[in-house]
């Protein structure tokens, strides 16, 4: 198998941060109240950041399936609005994970075992 | 805490009413003496639902098996009470600032693991605190994942 290079999520879409609220019980209205987020320095509601992950992880997943994976050590730099869809580049020990601005709204540190 | 729940309630025994929570709070600083507590174990079997709920979430042709990587153990920001009256936090002020995972394996659906969730570490940095939550999950005596959360509150109000 041939390591990772990049790929690109779906745009993120209030349906999903809806369900990924209830899923882990995370309904904070930074997730799901524009006004609330407005109130907050906004433009709008965000990804929870956990839902930012686990899509940049199941990006990883569809190359490497998630036998493979090892760790995974994320830090968030940005947030991540309904609408945008991310891109997630190989670097020299991991990911890093950009918005379509080609800002980095996340990196992380990566390990995959062969199997 | 509970120790011996065979299922996370996730949606009744420990969740609350955010709002009011992000209002009562307001002012507060991160508690530095909830380093060590220990907020929740739990012996529980992973539920096909739950996964299913993450899953549904990630929306792809390989949520179902990312699913079983990206666990929802009282983590969130605002999943579990304990959590934050534990911490003490403003969440106005607070956001996630970075989460590690390591796996020896996916989860799978029916097995039965024992969770444990736990402040790791809480420590200032200039005017902003940084809260360290470690998520530990068994199965018998072997580790099958760890979540560690880092969570920064903001020192300015």
């Amino acid at each position: 198998m041939t390591t990772f290079s990049s790929g690109t999520t779906a745009a993120v879409t209030r349906e999903q941060i809806s369900r990924y609220a209830d899923a882990v019980n995370d309904h904070n209205p930074v997730h799901l109240d524009d006004e609330f987020a407005k109130r907050a320095g906004l433009p709008s509601v965000i990804a929870h950041g956990p839902l930012t992950l686990a899509l940049v992880i199941d990006r990883l997943v569809a190359h490497y399936g998630a036998d493979r994976l090892r760790s995974f050590d994320a830090r968030l730099k940005a947030p991540v609005f309904p609408g945008e869809s991310l891109t997630v580049t190989s670097t020299n020990d991991g990911v890093s994970v950009t918005n379509a601005t080609g800002d980095v709204v996340a990196t992380a540190t990566l390990e995959v075992v062969e199997l | 805490m509970p120790s011996d729940t065979k299922r996370l309630d996730i949606g009744g025994a420990i969740g609350f009413s955010t709002y009011q929570s992000i209002e009562r709070r307001k002012g507060n600083f991160v508690r530095l003496e909830a380093k060590g507590t220990r907020l929740f174990r739990s012996s529980m079997e992973v539920d096909a639902a739950q996964l299913e709920a993450v899953a549904s979430a990630i929306s792809t042709d390989t949520a179902a098996e990312t699913s079983g990587l990206v666990n929802w153990f009282g983590v969130s920001i605002d999943g579990d009470e304990a959590l934050v009256e534990a911490l003490g936090m403003d969440l106005s002020r607070t956001m996630l600032a970075g989460q590690a995972y390591t796996w020896t394996r996916p989860l799978e659906v029916g097995e039965d693991v024992e969770v444990e969730v736990s402040v790791e570490d809480i420590y200032p940095r200039g005017k902003n605190h940084f809260a360290v939550i470690r998520t530990e999950i068994r199965s018998g005596d072997d580790i099958v994942q760890t979540q560690r959360t880092t969570f920064i509150e903001s020192g300015n109000e």
